[in-house]
């Protein structure tokens, strides 16, 4: 969580661990420097005020609070491009992240544990490590993700043109779409699509619900009705026997 | 590597393939400024692994070189690429002079 706090501060909340990291300079985007101000102590495998830290909490952030991930090269941007297409971005309240390849891969190595970022046993953690994520893959050469909250096809259709304005500067590899990883194919399926997660839900209901909806349901349930009749006319059978 | 005498880069290539790195390499190894200067930069994706992933790069002297990305490495294309470069180089320094 952002606030800004006074003419060049912003802090960040960082609500997994109750701690604070205090960002200086009046820049876009802000210079964040990892100093943190909490006195809850954690136990971590690098300092805990150090950037390494930092970052590995914000990808756990990233990776857990958003259910649109794209992962992007990107082709040795500009300063002044790189300004303006988070700007765009941002616009659209949509996150773009630059990666550390090799803390990322570390990441998605720990993922499943409970803090990535502790030290960790051998013997005791060993089944918890992923040694081979897929999206290893990815994470060669200059990575950036792009991060939306929920899932929405339309989003992703701004994303890309966004893309396609920065004439190969930026090129979409692949992405996680609601727990899902999708190749660019899959992805431009889903693009496809109209309307947000709520949307289809609410179309497929309403498809279910209509004529040609109604005998796929009956015919579904036709199986089942017959076992109930069966075994009712059973259970008489052997009542009158009785 | 050496850029400078690069008009066009074709870069075709599997991002989930084992190729990705050389391919994304070459990629980021041309600065921003000499995509200013004139070396176009086309990639094309490719998500079929029937398909034969390539790089072919295009010399101001209209040369073309063409490898295939999953038997050669960066460094390897990046030796292959700077022996014609200095080549040119050679020649634009003795018309200089």
């Amino acid at each position: 969580m952002l606030r800004r706090s006074g003419y060049n501060h912003i802090i960040i909340t960082n609500r997994y661990f109750h701690s604070n990291i205090i960002c200086q300079g009046g820049r876009y985007p802000p210079v964040i420097t990892a100093k943190h101000i909490s006195d809850s102590p954690r136990l971590t495998v690098k300092p805990l005020n150090s950037r390494k830290t930092l970052l590995m909490d914000q990808y756990k952030s990233i990776w857990e609070d958003n259910k649109m991930i794209l992962f992007v090269h990107y082709n040795n941007l500009l300063k002044q491009e790189d300004h303006q297409l988070r700007l765009q971005l941002n616009q659209l309240n949509i996150n773009f992240t630059h990666l550390r390849n090799n803390l990322f891969k570390v990441y998605l190595k720990n993922m499943n544990r409970i803090d990535p970022v502790a030290p960790y046993d051998n013997s005791q953690y060993s089944n918890q490590l992923l040694l081979n994520h897929p999206i290893n893959k990815l994470i060669k050469g200059p990575t950036a993700l792009i991060s939306y909250s929920t899932v929405d096809s339309s989003i992703m259709n701004q994303i890309f043109n966004i893309i396609k304005q920065s004439k190969g500067k930026l090129i979409p590899l692949g992405a996680v779409i609601d727990g899902q990883i999708l190749n660019l194919d899959w992805i431009n399926k889903f693009n496809e699509i109209n309307g947000d997660h709520e949307q289809i839900y609410q179309m497929l209901i309403a498809n279910l619900q209509s004529n040609a909806g109604g005998s796929l349901i009956n015919n579904l349930q036709l199986l089942s009705n017959k076992l109930v009749n069966s075994l009712s006319q059973h259970k008489e059978i052997l009542s009158k026997e009785n | 590597m050496i850029t400078k005498y690069m008009t066009r880069v074709f870069v075709k290539f599997s991002p989930f393939g084992k190729e990705a790195k050389t391919a994304r390499l070459i990629m980021a190894s041309v600065p921003p400024k000499q995509r200013i200067l004139g070396t176009k930069m086309v990639q094309e994706l490719i998500t079929d692994p029937n398909q034969d992933p390539m790089v072919k790069v295009t010399f101001k002297d209209k040369k073309e070189m063409e490898y295939n990305l999953r038997e050669t490495n960066f460094e390897e294309l990046s030796n292959l690429f700077d022996t014609h470069s200095r080549k040119l180089k050679i020649v634009e320094t003795i018309q200089n002079q």
